[in-house]
Formats: C-alpha cells, sequence, structure tokens
C-alpha cells in the first residue's frame, strides 16, 4: 500500500474529517508498519493544545481595513448567531501542515477570527459563517447539520445584505470585499 | 391537614387510595414509613428509581430516627404518577402502583406509616415538616409496638462502632481475651508496669451509634491480670460496684433476662452474654453489652475490649505459650511462605517481609532493573520457597547479597522454570529486595532469620534471655505467616511490644491448632455501614479520610498524611473489621497566622437545609463552599439560575432557584418523544422555550416556568457537555478553520458566488 506523505494512523473514524482539516490523510495501517507515524489522536491533541495559546488582538492595534471588517462581522453576528463575542486574534497554526484562518471555542463560546483573514471582508465573512455554525449547531466540522446550517445561515446573510442591512459597514471606504 | 396511620401494607394501599380523591386538586402526600431497620441507599435507591420508572415525582427520602425508630420520609406529588405531563387531568386509581415499590422497605420489616396531605408541594419538602410528621408517626408507632421490640433489637444490631471514648483517652477495642501478659510459663515473659486495672461494662446505643459506658470499676485489689482474665471477674464484683452508683438500680446479666436465674457474670465463660437489663434514672433498658479492660500501664494507656455478640468478631490472636506446641511440630521443610521475624533493637533498623517487597516495590524484574538503574552492584535476594533455588545453586542462606549479573542469571532460570510450569514468568519464585524504602515506611530495623522455626525460636529466647529487663521491652518477636489477609495489629505491636502470633494455615496442619482459640478473620473486606463522621476526640471534630480493611493499611495511609507536610490531625479508629483513617483538617489562616479548622473539606457540622423558601420561591442547596467570595464567584457562573447564598455554620451555601414543579418535573411520553426526535440540543432548548411562550399564553404560569427552568438547565448542561466531551476525546474544545477548509465548506454551499454578488452590490449601492 503506499503511504501518502501526509498519512495519519486512524485510530477512529470519527476523527477523519477533523484530521483531514490539519492536513492529514488517516490511513488504516498495522501499528507494525506504521513506523514513524502519528496517530489521529494525538494530532488532535497537539492540535488542540496549540490552539489554546491563542492570543487575542485588542481592536486598538486593529488596521482601520481590519477593524471595518470586524465590525462587519461583529454586526452578522449579531443578527444571525449571537455568539459571545468575535475577536482578531493570532491563532497558532493547528498543525504542522496548515495555516488557522479562525476558531470557535467551544468552553466561552467566542469566535476567533485570524488577523490577516481581516483584510479581505470574503474571507472573514466565510470564516466568520463557519465558525457561528459550529456555535448554532454544537457540530464540528464535516457533521451534517454544520454543514447544512453554512448553507443557511450564508442564505439568510446573502438576503440580509441584499436588503441592506449592511449598508453602514459596507460604505466605511476602509472595508474591502 | 389529613392524616392516615396504619400498619401494614395492604392498609396502606387502601389508605393510599382513599387519600387520592383528597389531592386530586395538586398538592402532596407525605409519607413516613417505621421500619425494622434503617433502609441502605440501595434501598432508598431503588424504591426512588422505581417511583420514577412508575411515574410518581417524589423527593428523594430522607431517613432518620425517632425516639429510635428508622422512618423514612418522602413527600409525593399529587398529581403523579403522570403519564403526560402535558396532558390533561390527573390520573387516578394509579397510586396502589406504589405499593409494590416499597418492596426494598417491606423486606425491611415496616412496623407503620402515616400518610399526611399537605396542602402544597413547596410547604412540604420544608424540613420542619417533615420531622414533625415522622414525631407523629412514630409515636403512634411505638403506641402499637411495645418497646420492648426496639430495645430487643440493641441486642442484635449488626454492626456497632469498636471504638469507646473514656475521660479522653482514645480506647482502642482489639480483642476479647487478655491473657498475653506476664505468664510464667516458663518461656518468654513481658514485664508491663501496671498501675490499675479497670472493668468497663458498655453498651451501644443504637441511635447515635456511640459507644455508652455503664459503668467502670477499678479493680484495684488485683494486681495479677493474668489470673483474673483466666478465671473471670466473679459477678459478685460487679454488683458491689453497681450498688455504688446511685442512679443505676440494678443490672441483671445476659441468661438471666431468659430465665430469671442470676448467674456470675464471667468474662472468659460468659461469652455467650449478649444482653443485659439496667435501670437507669427509672427507665429499663435491656441492651447488648461489652465488657471492656482497661489496662492502665505505666507511660500509656490502652483499653481493651470486646463484644459479646456477634460471634465474629472473635480475634486473631492466640497467646505465646499456647504457640509452644505449634512451634515444636512444625515441619522443618516449610510449605509456602511462612516466616519468622525476630525484630531486635525494635526503634532502628530495618523491616521488611517478602510480600511488601513484592507489592511496594514490584516485580523481581523491576526491581532488578531500578537497581540497574542505579548503578548498584550487589542486591539482596532471597529464595520464597526455601527448597527451590538456593539449594540448586548451593547457597546455605535464604538471603544474600548477590552481584547483579548473578541475580540475572538466577531470575532468568526462575523465570523459566514458571514457563516450564505455565505459570506466570514475571512473578518468580525468587524475590530481589532493595532495603532502603522501608526506612522511609516503617523505620525499624530487623533481623530476618531465615532457618526452620524452631532454631530461630530458640535464637530469639536467647536473645530474649541475655536483654536485661530494660531491653525486654524494646524486643518484639513476631511470628507469622504469609500472606495473611489479617497481617497483624501493628499499632499493638507498636504499643505494647507483646507476643503475638498472627494468623495462621490451619488448613494445612490443622492438627497443630488443637487447644487453641480458633482464629476468625476480622479485617477482611470492608464496612458494610459507613463509619461515622465527623466523630470527636479531644474535642475535636474528625471526618472520615479512607477506610481501609486492615490497620497495616490504615497507618500507612495515617503515616502519609502526617508525613505530607499537612497540619491536619489524624487518628486511625477501627470500625466493624476494618480501620477508617479520620482527619480533624486545618488550614493556616495568614490574616490570623494560626491554623483553623479547614471548613472546605471539614465543612459545617451539620448538614445545611437542602430547601429553603424566600418569598414564596423554593431554593435548592447547590455546593457548600468555605467563604462568600467563592459562593459568589461560583454563583456568577450560573447565568441562567436565580441564586441565593446563605451562610450556614462558618460557610456560605450556594441555592439554586427549584421551583417544586421543576423539582418534581418528568416529562411524559409525548413530551420525552418530542425532545428525543429533536436531537439537536440548541433546537431543543429552544423547543423548551417555545413550550414556555405557549404555557404564558395560556396563562399557565407554573409550566412556563417550568419550561424556562430546563431550557436554562439544558444551557448550562450545554456548557458542560462540550468539556465533558472534550475530554472523552469525542468533540474538540476549539474548532479551528484553515483558510482552505473554510473556502471549501463555503464553496459546497453554493453561496459562494451569492455571497460574492450581494456584497459588491451592496457595496456599490452603499457607497453611491
Amino acid at each position: 500500500m503506499d503511504i501518502p506523505t501526509n498519512a495519519c494512523i486512524r485510530t477512529d473514524p470519527r476523527w477523519d474529517k477533523a484530521v483531514r482539516h490539519l492536513g492529514y490523510e488517516p490511513v488504516d495501517i498495522l501499528p507494525e508498519n506504521a513506523g514513524s507515524l502519528r496517530t489521529d489522536a494525538d494530532l488532535i491533541s497537539e492540535s488542540q493544545e496549540k490552539l489554546a495559546r491563542v492570543k487575542i488582538v485588542p481592536d486598538a492595534q486593529l488596521t482601520p481595513r481590519q477593524m471595518a471588517t470586524l465590525s462587519l462581522i461583529r454586526e452578522i453576528n449579531h443578527r444571525n448567531a449571537r455568539v459571545r463575542d468575535i475577536h482578531a486574534a493570532e491563532i497558532p497554526p493547528a498543525s504542522d501542515r496548515v495555516r488557522t484562518a479562525g476558531m470557535y471555542g467551544r468552553h466561552d463560546q467566542n469566535v476567533y477570527i485570524s488577523t490577516d483573514q481581516l483584510e479581505a471582508g470574503s474571507q472573514a465573512v466565510s470564516t466568520c459563517i463557519h465558525e457561528m455554525s459550529h456555535h448554532q449547531t454544537g457540530k464540528g466540522d464535516g457533521e451534517e447539520r454544520h454543514e447544512e446550517v453554512i448553507g443557511s445561515m450564508a442564505a439568510a446573510i446573502v438576503d440580509q445584505v441584499s436588503r441592506g442591512d449592511y449598508d453602514q459597514y459596507l460604505k466605511n471606504p476602509e472595508f474591502v470585499w | 391537614m389529613t392524616e392516615i396511620v396504619g400498619f401494614t401494607l395492604d392498609q396502606l394501599a387502601t389508605d393510599i387510595e382513599a387519600l387520592e380523591q383528597y389531592i386530586a386538586g395538586g398538592g402532596a402526600l407525605q409519607l413516613n414509613i417505621c421500619t425494622e431497620d434503617i433502609p441502605t441507599e440501595a434501598d432508598l435507591a431503588s424504591l426512588v428509581l422505581n417511583a420514577e420508572q412508575a411515574g410518581f415525582a417524589m423527593t428523594f427520602p430522607e431517613v432518620s430516627l425517632q425516639s429510635g425508630v428508622p422512618t423514612t420520609s418522602f413527600t409525593l406529588s399529587g398529581s403523579t404518577p403522570r403519564s403526560n405531563y402535558l396532558g390533561a387531568g390527573i390520573p387516578t386509581g394509579q397510586w396502589q402502583v406504589l405499593i409494590p415499590l416499597l418492596t426494598p422497605l417491606a423486606t425491611i420489616g415496616i412496623i407503620a406509616y402515616g400518610i399526611t396531605k399537605v396542602g402544597d408541594i413547596s410547604k412540604a419538602i420544608m424540613p420542619i415538616l417533615l420531622v414533625a410528621g415522622g414525631i407523629m408517626v412514630v409515636s403512634i408507632a411505638l403506641l402499637r409496638r411495645p418497646a420492648e421490640r426496639y430495645l430487643e433489637r440493641g441486642g442484635r444490631v449488626p454492626y456497632l462502632p469498636s471504638t469507646v471514648t473514656l475521660n479522653n483517652i482514645p480506647a482502642t477495642v482489639s480483642g476479647t481475651k487478655i491473657k498475653d501478659i506476664d505468664i510464667p510459663s516458663g518461656d518468654l515473659k513481658l514485664s508491663l508496669p501496671t498501675a490499675g486495672i479497670w472493668l468497663l461494662l458498655a453498651y451501644d446505643d443504637e441511635i447515635d451509634h456511640t459507644t455508652k459506658v455503664i459503668k467502670t470499676w477499678l479493680i484495684s485489689d488485683v494486681q495479677d491480670i493474668n489470673n483474673n482474665f483466666a478465671d473471670g471477674v466473679p459477678f459478685s464484683l460487679l454488683e458491689n460496684a453497681v450498688k455504688k452508683v446511685p442512679q443505676l438500680e440494678k443490672v441483671i446479666f445476659d441468661q438471666s433476662i431468659e430465665t430469671g436465674k442470676t448467674e456470675p457474670f464471667l468474662i472468659e465463660t460468659n461469652r455467650k452474654a449478649r444482653k443485659c437489663r439496667f435501670t437507669l434514672n427509672g427507665e429499663v433498658k435491656e441492651v447488648a453489652c461489652y465488657y471492656m479492660v482497661k489496662v492502665v500501664k505505666a507511660r500509656s494507656s490502652t483499653v481493651y475490649g470486646g463484644r459479646l455478640n456477634p460471634k465474629e468478631y472473635l480475634p486473631s490472636v492466640v497467646d505465646l505459650p499456647d504457640c509452644t506446641p505449634l512451634l515444636e511440630n512444625l515441619p522443618a521443610t516449610r510449605q509456602k511462605r511462612k516466616y519468622i521475624y525476630a525484630l531486635t533493637n525494635f526503634n532502628s533498623g530495618y523491616y521488611f517481609t517478602p510480600d511488601f517487597s513484592y507489592e511496594r516495590q514490584g516485580t523481581a524484574l523491576d526491581i532488578l532493573a531500578k537497581a540497574k538503574g542505579a548503578g548498584e552492584s550487589t542486591i539482596q535476594i532471597w529464595n520464597d520457597a526455601q527448597t527451590g533455588y538456593w539449594k540448586q545453586f548451593g547457597y546455605k542462606e535464604a538471603k544474600q547479597s548477590i552481584s547483579i549479573a548473578e541475580a540475572e542469571k538466577l531470575l532468568g532460570v526462575a523465570r523459566k522454570e514458571e514457563v516450564d510450569q505455565g505459570r506466570d514468568p514475571d512473578r518468580p519464585a525468587i524475590t530481589l529486595v532493595e532495603y532502603t524504602p522501608y526506612k522511609r515506611i516503617r523505620n525499624i530495623k530487623g533481623l530476618y532469620f531465615p532457618a526452620t522455626v524452631q532454631t530461630e525460636f530458640q535464637k530469639a529466647k536467647e536473645t530474649w534471655d541475655k536483654s536485661g529487663e530494660k531491653e525486654r521491652e524494646r524486643i518484639l518477636i513476631h511470628i507469622g505467616y504469609f500472606p495473611s489477609e489479617r497481617f497483624f495489629d501493628w499499632n499493638e505491636l507498636r504499643q505494647d511490644r507483646k507476643i503475638w502470633i498472627v494468623d495462621y494455615f490451619k488448613e494445612e496442619h490443622p492438627g497443630l491448632f488443637e487447644g487453641l482459640t480458633p482464629s476468625k478473620k476480622t479485617a477482611t473486606g470492608y464496612m458494610t455501614t459507613n463509619p461515622p463522621s465527623p466523630i470527636e476526640h479531644n474535642g475535636l471534630q474528625y471526618y472520615v479520610h479512607m477506610t481501609f480493611p486492615t490497620r497495616m493499611e490504615a497507618e500507612e495511609e495515617a503515616e502519609g498524611l502526617r508525613g505530607s507536610g499537612s497540619p491536619s490531625k489524624i487518628l486511625v479508629k477501627p470500625w466493624e473489621g476494618g480501620y477508617v483513617v479520620y482527619e480533624h483538617p486545618l488550614t493556616w489562616d495568614e490574616e490570623k497566622e494560626v491554623f483553623v479548622p479547614d471548613t472546605v473539606h471539614g465543612w459545617m457540622k451539620t448538614p445545611p437545609l437542602d430547601f429553603i423558601e424566600v418569598e414564596g420561591v423554593v431554593y435548592r442547596r447547590h455546593i457548600n463552599f468555605p467563604t462568600r467570595k467563592e459562593a459568589e464567584e461560583a454563583a456568577a457562573g450560573l447565568k441562567h439560575c436565580k441564586i441565593l447564598i446563605r451562610p450556614w455554620e462558618g460557610g456560605f451555601v450556594l441555592y439554586k432557584y427549584m421551583s417544586p414543579a421543576v423539582r418534581d418535573f418528568k416529562p411524559g411520553e409525548h413530551t420525552q418523544n418530542l425532545i428525543e426526535s429533536v436531537r439537536d440540543e440548541k433546537e431543543a432548548i429552544a423547543m423548551y422555550h417555545d413550550f414556555a411562550d405557549m404555557a404564558d399564553e395560556m396563562g399557565d404560569q407554573t409550566t412556563a416556568d417550568l419550561y424556562r427552568h430546563v431550557a436554562a438547565e439544558e444551557e448550562h448542561h450545554a456548557e458542560e457537555f462540550g468539556q465533558r466531551l472534550t475530554e472523552l476525546g469525542g468533540a474538540l474544545k476549539y474548532e479551528p478553520v484553515t483558510a482552505e477548509f473554510m473556502a471549501e465548506t463555503i464553496a459546497v454551499s453554493g453561496y459562494k458566488d451569492k455571497l460574492d454578488q450581494a456584497f459588491q452590490e451592496a457595496i456599490q449601492r452603499a457607497r453611491g
């Protein structure tokens, strides 16, 4: 069997989507053939430890463009999900193969958006919708309900944008889609 | 208030049905059931679970002793049993379902019961009412069943505390026979400076589970302990003593109760005695009796005692002279693991047993690896079976220091043999021993004599004979066999320097034990009832820390606690064949710079009220805290509940709002199906809110409050659930998304383009 370079040992199919999220491909492999491959559980555990070191970037330290984007997605949250708050943040990479765009903290019900995602509204809104759907559903990545809510929430936001609900944020010249 | 009293389950079935009509419009029934004995927690749990399954909403039963009668009290909501909470109307004719659910109590033996109709369930759960109802029922129960019924039960209380406090001297009840002191057998003698001997007559008070000492007698005219207890204490001695106690009018012992004939009360021969009847302050009591003997020594006091009943509590000890034939007849080749120890120079040196080495230091493999890792060049080794490996390698001593390489070789042979025999090679019949840990554990040096029992016994005697009188008090000879479930009573050894034979292989050599006191294992297994907590000792409250089957283990735990740097005071007490480590917790008060009772661990002296009512709202106890600050911090985390913080005996109690309806709420089948059909937790919560709104519209404020509270609870649980799932690996605490994955999911949703288009149009529109 050809083992992909980004393989990890599958210990539980439940983790498949989560580890793919981290840039790894779970494979069924006997431990004696696994060599130095890590398990999916190890990867996730390491990822969680890294993510716990997230640092919130205070609003005052954001650029006008980042602040404009953050204001918009906070309003989107207020109208659609009501997570406790959305913070700009320096989020550690979730694994050595990916960078982290955003994060939802189950324990504090906050959404953290990477500051580089705030440079463009399209990235930030998409990230926001993804994370708010975690809050709405309580489900993890790849779970059907989570994906359903992403779709329905995106549809709602399209309607709201078309109605002009966010115009006051969009007219800010600092905002870039 | 409607009250019905009865005595049998059949009557209860009728009565409860009759009462049902009175509460058709609401309210609650309070049931008080008097039983022969105290129901166990399992009984109560079984009752509650069964009742809940049958649709009853009931409070968790409270058991209390009312005038000595175990009384189980609980409250049933009038609107139960429910099949559908949302459904209209209250089902009737179903209360008889309750009767078979009371089987756990019926098994114990129902004496009487009382049903009280109370108008409002919120009042019903107030403790004061429970107490009032309980007294009412019990008083009637007592009328029905004469007091003798209960007093007799004192003779068969199965478990009684094995402690007694007399003049603040901690008492250790340890045996039924004290005859191993100053025995003129020509063999070993132990000299015990004796200032006096006391005899105590005591009984256990089943109400508060304390030992009540009826009378103590100083046997000052008898100095020879051995003679006294070999022949028993003359009854006249007791009779005369009784006369000296003005309020104690008469004492009748044992068989005399049945036969009317007064028999001498001899400790040694009257072991069958179970009861004594005495009149105290005009009240006749008939109780189980103890005798206790307090030997007052020069430097310490120890109370010995024993219960006359049950017999299972006979001790596992025999005295040394009786064991001489045992020693002489022991086979020269020892079987299995039998050892003789002569521990000399009691306060310094090594002490070890092979069992300890095995349990505490791991297998021989572990020990060897550890020794190698530590760079040791030699290791102590002995053969477990005496006849095996040592002979084939030419060793004559059972214990010897050998090189690591040699030990590895021996171990290899031993392991191979275990494999050949089909046994576990990791448990070879060879033991490698490190000595160092035992310095820490016991700080005792000992010598291990691995030769035959007779030889070593002789050596021990010679050592004894050569020693001076002062030195003898420090000499301990312990003859034991391992493994022993009841190792030995370390405390007694430590205190008394006596000679004990602890356990033996009765099955293996039955003939050796003819004429000896039969041994019953007293320390196997744990207690079947909880030891009392807190207990008072020297004016301090001690709380149960842990329980152990043997005193050895309890003492080890106590040593660990004492050596942990904690200022808490530690006490070891026997209880029902096991031993309890008690702790009087103390913490350092930085402001006052003194040690103060640790209310975090010690808590309040009495449990705070479980429910309190303020302005018509019933609050349920949530958590106790030592300080108001901690209680308020915890309260801040409870977002959806009404909170009340009340002081209680030096601490603070955090109460949560819990309306009676909520407390007793059990979703009906229809509701349950609805809830279960909505698997999504958030939607379930939203559904509860919807139900609340619907109830509001219908003007049903109680139901609305109920659902809002359930929703709040669920939201609170949802947070905890997420964290718990994280711990279990079932869900992640953080849900990260990469830019790539995020883009992919939005694209999959099919709204990526629509979002782009909508925002770009909106931007153009907004910016004119």
